[in-house]
């Protein structure tokens, strides 16, 4: 059963009751309850492919909160609390679902040591992935969300998951945050893609997410292996250019770009060295989605 | 009494590819990753070649045959040698012994 099945009535009672609503997002389960009404339509419309869950061990309990009476009329905030505490400061009222989606990341980046997490995006087809490290502002989410809709699957925007044991990719198909111009940029390139509504003057600047393909979602559970290395990045009016990168100079690039790299120490080396050995790696240089595309498509 | 240079004889795991001289290691004791160039590659090498130590004058002159390069002054490397196995020790990656 996925959220679309339920009727608003039935989301919103979800929402409401101390059972909350129990999503299953890649390998985590987590369970949510909200008294902001006007998160309702956005689940409905961004995460209506995601599985209900009745895993009763869930990684993470979120709460979106919204204004105490007297801060309805005074700059009204919301709120997210994990498993009960208040680990960030309140938002703008109009930012809640920029808060529940920084706060699942929050949940992810801290609690998941027992995954190597690489700061990258990932795609695949078949069982062979793409992944794209990169810093924030490379173009990375951007490249991502242009490869997903020109028949790529959609495993990752943010966190690249490898599992210690075999070093698999795990699928964590989120929404993929769009800032600023890249909005744009991408209705341009992809008409089909389906946006939620533009958040304005957020603390990462105007940005509206992209709803994650179902398809996707669907295939939470299929692995992938690192096939192709890719660091992308974006410079307004560059021209396209693809470049080889040395194992070394890779590895480096994959191990400063993780999240947890040091946690996981020797481990982690491991699985690096791993990766590296078995993908072909490139720097990617851009600035037109479909020439990006386009040179993907022809080393792949 | 000769200073020998010892690699430390630690498990270091390392990653190194073909056709690429470059490397990276990591130290579990510090649980740290080092990325090492050519040069310093090769003087760990060395150093793991010789269990018994090497003194910087037999490194030196190791090193200045494994390069191969006129250019670069024995003076220079010396410096650069010893700078590195300073280094090295550091990082807990070589041993200073003084033998008899």
């Amino acid at each position: 059963m996925i959220l679309a099945n339920l009727t608003t009535a039935d989301l919103t009672e979800r929402l409401t009751s101390r059972a909350g609503l129990a999503l299953g997002i890649g390998p985590f389960h987590l369970r949510l309850t909200s008294d902001v009404a006007a998160i309702t339509p956005l689940l409905q419309q961004l995460y209506r492919h995601y599985p209900l869950t009745d895993q009763v061990i869930r990684d993470f309990h979120l709460h979106l909160s919204g204004s105490a009476l007297h801060r309805r009329w005074l700059r009204p905030q919301v709120q997210l609390l994990v498993d009960g505490r208040a680990p960030f400061e309140p938002l703008p009222a109009a930012h809640h679902l920029p808060a529940l989606e920084w706060g699942m990341n929050w949940c992810i980046a801290l609690r998941c040591n027992h995954l190597l997490m690489l700061h990258a995006a990932v795609v695949a087809r078949g069982e062979h992935a793409i992944v794209l490290p990169a810093w924030p502002g490379h173009g990375k989410s951007t490249l991502c969300a242009a490869l997903i809709h020109s028949g790529w699957r959609l495993l990752s925007d943010e966190f690249g998951l490898v599992r210690p044991a075999d070093g698999a990719l795990l699928p964590l198909p989120r929404l993929i945050p769009i800032k600023n111009a890249a909005v744009t940029a991408l209705q341009t390139f992809a008409p089909s893609a389906e946006f939620g509504p533009t958040f304005y003057a957020t603390r990462k600047g105007d940005l509206a997410h992209l709803c994650p393909p179902g398809e996707s979602i669907a295939q939470s559970d299929q692995i992938a292996r690192p096939r192709w290395l890719i660091f992308p990045r974006w410079q307004a009016g560059a021209a396209l250019n693809l470049q080889p990168v040395s194992p070394t100079q890779a590895f480096l690039r994959v191990a400063t770009n993780a999240f947890n790299y040091e946690t996981l120490g020797g481990s982690a080396f491991t699985l690096v060295t791993e990766m590296v050995r078995s993908c072909n790696c490139y720097s990617l240089t851009y600035s037109a989605l479909p020439a990006a595309v386009a040179a993907l498509e022809t080393l792949t | 009494m000769p200073i020998h240079w010892r690699s430390s004889h630690i498990a270091v795991l390392t990653a190194k590819w073909e056709a690429d001289d470059e490397r990276v290691i990591y130290h579990p004791a510090s649980n740290e990753t080092h990325y090492l160039n050519p040069l310093g590659a090769l003087v760990l090498d060395t150093l793991a070649a010789a269990p018994a130590g090497i003194t910087l004058d037999d490194l030196l002159q190791t090193i200045a045959s494994a390069l191969a390069d006129d250019t670069i002054a024995p003076a220079d490397l010396r410096q650069y040698l010893t700078g590195l196995l300073a280094r090295f020790a550091e990082l807990g990656l070589a041993t200073a012994v003084a033998t008899a």
